[in-house]
């Protein structure tokens, strides 16, 4: 028996309409344990070669993990994957909330989605069962009324469904998938791929109980991080504030908070827009996720001139600098109204704004007018633009089929040097986070194998002299800080094993925010947490491993599908002086930005294109990819 | 003339009762003492600090502090 894992992987071949179960061996799960390696095991075993992301070849995945459910703190993620339609190489996004958990309690560790139907559908699971459900009368709907219909249509009101809303329906490129309309699996077109399918919805229902090895040392891991979390001063942030009250005013003082299209890092009111004007104007009350003491979730209400509905959340950071001082715009209700419509549509925010805030940088720069944007005057600071693009992109009407396309495709089209200064990375779009600045943040955005991705890497600051996070670095053998704006040998080293690290909770479920390198619960409690779930005789070394398996097999998918060296670039702007903040004529240097590739590739046993080597694959067990067919 | 100290966003919640109207803490006699030692005799969490602006220059947390000094402390953590 392998506690913690329900032993079952769900396939469903929506071209045919059939479905069947799989059950690995124990040993499968101990070697990918779940969530992201797990995912991205089977999207390189039955997708080796080159997929059109939209196409019914493409394997959509949600995968859950053996942690998931044991009740530690952030242990309730899983993760959605597929090859992305907005980069065409490895996608993935991660979300907490309840349905990973309630997969699981209806009896599936993952569900593995092949084909088309040839009308939308839905899939309905419970207690080992699967329905395919006819889903027409729910296409075209947002997620709220969608949820709404499918509970009143199955008489259940406590099921949990992650679905798409129109973004996902017209193949928005970043259209996301949203869980429970609060709980986003944001990044890389993953709701485009549903879409694609004519999946509108996957809800889950459960009543199994999970079976845990040690249910004791759980609960007295659960115990004292509920004693414990409010004394330390990160956990405590987040409970009483969400990350949006922990960044705008931060990152500005800083000189890093990402302002009109990563020109400045400092928007003049940034004021306006942070989390204490947040909690005085718009904020209800605090969310959570299964089984999480930190609530780190907002959630918004305004009945002002955009009427905010609080059934979808409210704004975290990514989303109030990304609709904020990324596109100038300082008003903060127009700010929760286009994250309540990016929830609704399921946009993915970053590169929703992101996206507008290039074409606001096009516009100002006469490279588009106001005929092509249907007449908007789509200026930096423009609120009220910028939320009409929200619904132009959703529905994909007029200026919106372009801007659908995302920043890259668009500049493009557009050319005139506004590729210079789409902000993307392998068509990813960054997040609100600072390279030139944060060192780190240059090498997770290159080096990601999903495209430009914050989650990989440190946050530098943490990490520096006389920092919260120094002594949790030690569990991973690093000793030294290293300052926040440095790129070198030493930051190429702290962010590789801050990748792994990131990465092996994206395999394991587990939140971010709750453990690791920073947070309350340290890298070998972790490791007591699954001993505990799974019986497993699991340390450090053998996590770690696991967490180098991920990012390898990962970059294996990104490499079958095409990608090289050359897509590990980052957007030219990153290489000009910041044009304003406390770091003004601040630049990355290409010099260092190269070294520090070539000297990741060598840390990590790639060849200087990036290719993991065959001595590397046999060292972590992935042997088996050496005799892979050629992918093209 | 003694130093001004401006805890910025979420750093207030440390030391609500010591911060005037104008959001700053005035504090007296405190010329040749560290910045890291002010700090945490506000009430500050010294670990979260990840800058310190002295009269808007950055400043190393054992800078000594002079008469007249206006010090912005900022806690940078991460993202979300």
């Amino acid at each position: 028996m392998t506690y913690g894992a329900t032993g079952k992987i769900l396939r469903v071949d929506l071209t045919r309409m059939t479905h069947w179960v799989t059950q690995p061996d124990p040993l499968f799960y101990r070697t990918y344990f779940g969530g992201s390696a797990l995912a991205c095991y089977y999207l390189l075993t039955e997708r080796p070669r080159p997929v059109d992301p939209l196409a019914p070849d493409n394997l959509l995945i949600f995968a859950s993990s053996p942690l998931v459910g044991s009740g530690i703190p952030g242990s309730n993620r899983y993760s959605v994957a597929a090859i992305s339609p907005l980069t065409g190489v490895y996608g993935e996004a991660e979300a907490g909330g309840w349905w990973s958990t309630e997969l699981k309690r209806a009896g599936f560790d993952a569900v593995l989605v092949e084909g088309r139907a040839e009308k939308p559908v839905y899939l309905w699971i419970t207690d080992e069962r699967l329905e395919i459900r006819d889903a027409a009368a729910l296409w075209g709907k947002g997620t709220g009324e969608t949820q709404q219909l499918i509970e009143q249509e199955l008489g259940e009101s406590k099921l949990r469904m992650t679905a798409i809303g129109p973004g996902g329906e017209n193949l928005v490129r970043y259209a996301c998938v949203v869980t429970d309309l609060k709980h986003t699996n944001g990044r890389g077109g993953m709701g485009a791929v549903m879409g694609s399918k004519n999946l509108k919805a996957v809800a889950v229902r459960g009543r199994q109980a999970i079976p845990f090895k040690d249910k004791e040392a759980l609960k007295r891991l659960i115990k004292w991080y509920a004693d414990n979390f409010m004394d330390h001063p990160i956990e405590r942030v987040l409970h009483d504030g969400g990350t949006i009250g922990w960044d705008v005013t931060e990152l500005d003082e800083a000189g890093i908070l990402p302002t009109r299209n990563f020109r400045s890092g400092s928007f003049e009111k940034a004021d306006e827009i942070c989390g204490d004007t947040f909690h005085k104007q718009y904020f209800v009350e605090a969310g959570s996720c299964q089984g999480c003491v930190v609530r780190c979730k907002r959630v918004a209400r305004s009945e002002g001139p955009w009427k905010v509905d609080p059934a979808y959340g409210g704004p975290e950071y990514e989303t109030a600098a990304a609709f904020g001082s990324l596109c100038g715009v300082s008003d903060l209700e127009a700010i929760c109204k286009a994250h309540e419509l990016c929830n609704m549509y399921t946009l993915d925010t970053i590169s929703t704004g992101s996206t507008i805030a290039f074409a606001m940088e096009c516009f100002e720069k006469g490279l588009l007018t106001r005929e092509d944007t249907d007449g908007l005057e789509l200026r930096f600071g423009a609120g009220e633009a910028m939320i009409s693009c929200v619904h132009k992109i959703a529905r994909r009407d007029g200026f919106g089929d372009l801007l659908a396309e995302g920043s890259r495709r668009m500049a493009q089209k557009i050319g005139g040097g506004s590729e210079k200064f789409a902000m993307q990375v392998k068509g990813q779009e960054m997040a609100m986070h600072e390279p030139r600045g944060k060192g780190s943040l240059a090498m997770a955005y290159a080096l990601s194998s999903t495209g430009a991705n914050h989650t990989e890497g440190p946050h530098d600051y943490l990490f520096q002299e006389g920092a919260l996070g120094v002594e949790d670095l030690h569990e991973l053998g690093i000793f030294e800080p290293v300052p926040a704006i440095e790129l070198s040998p030493r930051k190429a080293r702290q962010f590789a094993y801050m990748q792994y690290t990131w990465n092996l909770f994206n395999t394991l479920g587990l939140c971010i925010f709750t453990a690791g390198p920073g947070k309350l619960l340290k890298m070998n409690q972790v490791a007591e947490a699954i001993r505990a779930a799974t019986g497993w005789n699991v340390y450090m070394w053998e996590l770690m491993k696991l967490a180098e398996r991920t990012v390898t097999i990962k970059r294996m998918v990104s490499v079958r599908q095409g990608a090289t060296r050359a897509e590990d670039r980052l957007p030219e702007r990153l290489f000009d002086p910041l044009e304003g903040g406390l770091l003004k004529g601040n630049a990355l240097d290409r010099k260092a930005f190269e070294t520090c590739l070539d000297l990741y590739y060598d840390m990590l046993g790639w060849d200087r294109n990036g290719v993991p080597t065959p001595g590397k694959l046999v060292e972590l067990g992935l042997g088996w990819m050496n005799d892979l067919p050629p992918a093209a | 003339m003694g130093v001004r100290l401006r805890p910025v966003g979420l750093l207030k919640s440390y030391c609500r009762d010591l911060i005037d109207t104008d959001g700053e803490i005035s504090l007296e006699d405190r010329e040749g003492e560290t910045l890291e030692r002010v700090c945490r005799e506000v009430g500050l969490p010294v670990m979260m600090i990840s800058l310190f602006l002295v009269n808007g220059q950055p400043q190393d947390r054992t800078y000594c502090l002079q008469a007249g000094d206006i010090v912005k402390c900022v806690a940078v953590i991460g993202g979300g």
